[in-house]
């Protein structure tokens, strides 16, 4: 390669990693990414950060099509233990007028005293995230797929159970 | 400086133009690649000790596999880029490429079982178990062994005492290795995960790297056999273990053969048939006819054997840029040893040239193996150029003419006037090349004058 065209595609190497390290830790809009994405609302367009919607889950359960959600009851409901690579994961979801009030897990990969700096960080992130998007229809949490997995699966089995489809 | 000089210039231009482009594809689809991470805020790993094995382990992965892709594409024969760089030289750059892959590859493994076992606060042993407990990451780490076993087989000292058929069967692997490890990729971490562009990306490049592959290395090598039916016309013995194949076929121009190309020939004769092998054109090829000149210790014996008039041929090709395509300037200077003088035959016939504008050099160990000798003369002459021999073993090691020449003093610059002004075309063993090119870049020859082709497949 000539001189100059060597410069140009060096040029050209840092140039993409520049900017995928400026998009990705959104120095330009102040917003950040990463594992404290999911719990902003959907004003952070920054990669890595669920989207609500925009994302297909990608969760077991059955996305309920066709039901009416009119059938809805209020009530809290449990969805089945999820195992994981890391350990069992369980939802409790309170539906309240039709809408979700709130989430929890009562069980969660390494919540059993081990530790566990990921998922202490990764569940209150995701127990939010379904309040705000009303569903568990939203992106995955970097560095966390098999815990966003496993909880999306056990929680839209309880929001299917309560009838819930929105 | 003439018109026809500056279109030699114009035309190498626009080559090393289109060179640069295609050898920056690889340093910037590596960036892309681990860019992707970055948008993804994986650049934050960095700044942290606890996560830097996350990061390296990803970083690695993406540059390891990149890199591996490109490996492929380099391996598959792609016309555009054996007509820019020849095939040998693609070649160099797989092989060159093949350990620093492994080791990116190997590092990404070890640095995400590292941060995997302390996430979940376990020794790495029984990470690694759990880890072979999830499907796509057993796969991977299949394609991991695999792998290895393709890199250390392909080492020099491994390789030597491996056939050539056992070596290909084992290297043919790759692609399975390839495929092992494309599952864990799309389903651990989010960088690929549904919905992203990241994977229709990361899809297109694995989509890319096999379409080239089935494309130009089964695909249009069979439309091309088929379309231009080659069948042996006649075979003549030229010297010692030497024959030239003559063979006929269909509208070839429309093949693209021209003189200094190789091709892969198969001979659909018994002991022939499973076997491709490289040979290069001896004469300038016609739209129905198309020679090769072959010297091969155990397949000449074979071929003799085997290969009679009216035997079909398959062939993969043509390849090679020891074209005149690649030429810069109006003197041309045409150098081969023993049955390296078979493209230099060729060569010698097609390259346009004014009178006085080409030297041909035949060297060989003795005057038998000076195969096609006195076709070149004559084509030489015909075109009122001019022609030395040498034969007779090599002199100092340093030397790629004989003894008494070497002890004279001969060099390039005794034999051509004003020698940086020239373009080479060099064809002969390996050490005897290395020699060669020394003898002209002390004679001040520049590299990109020197064209030379080493047998490689």
């Amino acid at each position: 390669m000539r001189p100059t065209s060597a410069f140009i595609s060096g040029m050209a190497t840092m140039g993409v990693l520049a900017g995928g390290i400026v998009i990705g830790t959104g120095i330009l809009d102040g917003t950040t990414t990463d594992q404290n994405a999911a719990s902003n609302s959907g004003s952070n367009s920054s990669g890595g950060s669920p989207s609500g919607g925009s994302n297909s889950s990608s969760s077991g359960g059955s996305t309920s099509g066709g039901s009416s959600a009119s059938t809805v009851k209020d009530g809290t409901f449990d969805g089945p233990v999820v195992q994981t690579r890391y350990g069992p994961m369980q939802v409790e979801v309170v539906i309240k007028g039709g809408k979700i009030e709130s989430a929890t897990t009562l069980q969660h990969p390494g919540g059993d005293g081990t530790s566990d700096q990921i998922n202490a960080q990764v569940v209150p992130i995701l127990t939010k995230a379904t309040v705000d998007y009303q569903s568990v229809k939203f992106g995955n949490v970097s560095r966390a797929t098999i815990s966003t997995e496993s909880y999306k699966q056990s929680a839209q089995a309880a929001l299917d159970k309560a009838g819930y489809t929105g | 400086m003439t018109t026809r000089q500056s279109q030699f210039v114009r035309s190498a231009k626009r080559r090393w133009t289109a060179k640069d482009f295609a050898e920056s594809i690889i340093p910037i689809s590596t960036a892309v690649a681990v860019a992707f991470f970055f948008v993804d805020g994986g650049a934050k790993n960095f700044l942290d000790i606890a996560n830097l094995p996350y990061g390296i382990g990803v970083v690695s992965g993406l540059i390891g596999t990149n890199l591996f892709l490109v490996m492929m594409v380099l391996a598959a024969r792609v016309p555009a880029i054996d007509s820019l760089f020849g095939h040998d030289r693609a070649l160099d750059l797989h092989k060159k490429l093949g350990k620093p892959v492994l080791y990116l590859l190997l590092v990404h493994m070890a640095a995400l079982i590292v941060d995997s076992a302390s996430r979940v606060n376990t020794d790495l042993w029984s990470e690694i178990v759990t880890m072979l407990g999830v499907n796509d990451l057993l796969l991977s780490f299949l394609s991991m062994a695999v792998m290895v076993l393709i890199v250390v087989t392909s080492l020099v000292a491994v390789k030597k005492h491996l056939s050539h058929g056992v070596w290909h069967t084992i290297h043919w692997t790759s692609y399975v290795a390839m495929y092992l490890g494309i599952f864990h990729q799309f389903t651990q971490g989010t960088l690929f995960a549904e919905g992203t562009v990241g994977r229709w990306y990361w899809l297109s490049l694995y989509v890319v790297a096999t379409g080239s592959i089935v494309m130009f290395r089964v695909v249009l090598p069979l439309l091309r056999s088929m379309r231009h039916s080659l069948v042996v016309e006649n075979i003549v013995v030229e010297g010692p273990g030497t024959v030239s194949i003559t063979m006929r076929g269909r509208n070839l121009s429309a093949a693209g053969f021209r003189a200094g190309h190789f091709a892969h020939w198969r001979f659909l004769a018994p002991k022939l048939w499973t076997e491709a092998h490289p040979f290069s054109v001896s004469a300038a090829p016609t739209n129905d006819r198309v020679r090769i000149t072959v010297r091969e210790l155990g397949d000449s014996t074979k071929i003799l054997q085997n290969v009679r008039p009216g035997t079909a041929v398959w062939f993969e090709g043509p390849y090679g840029v020891f074209t005149e395509s690649v030429r810069t300037t109006s003197r041309v200077a045409l150098i081969g040893s023993g049955i390296g003088l078979a493209p230099i035959r060729a060569l010698t016939e097609s390259m346009d040239v004014n009178p006085g504008e080409l030297t041909v050099i035949g060297r060989a160990r003795s005057e038998e193996e000076l195969f096609l000798m006195d076709e070149i003369i004559r084509l030489a002459h015909a075109k009122q150029g001019t022609v030395y021999t040498f034969t007779g073993p090599r002199g100092r090691r340093t030397s790629w003419l004989p003894w008494d020449e070497s002890e004279r003093g001969v060099t390039i610059s005794t034999m051509i006037d004003r020698p940086a002004e020239v373009d080479y075309y060099l064809c002969g063993p390996e050490a005897w090349m290395d020699s060669l090119v020394a003898d002209l870049r002390s004679a001040g020859v520049p590299s990109h004058r020197i064209h030379n082709e080493q047998f490689a497949w």
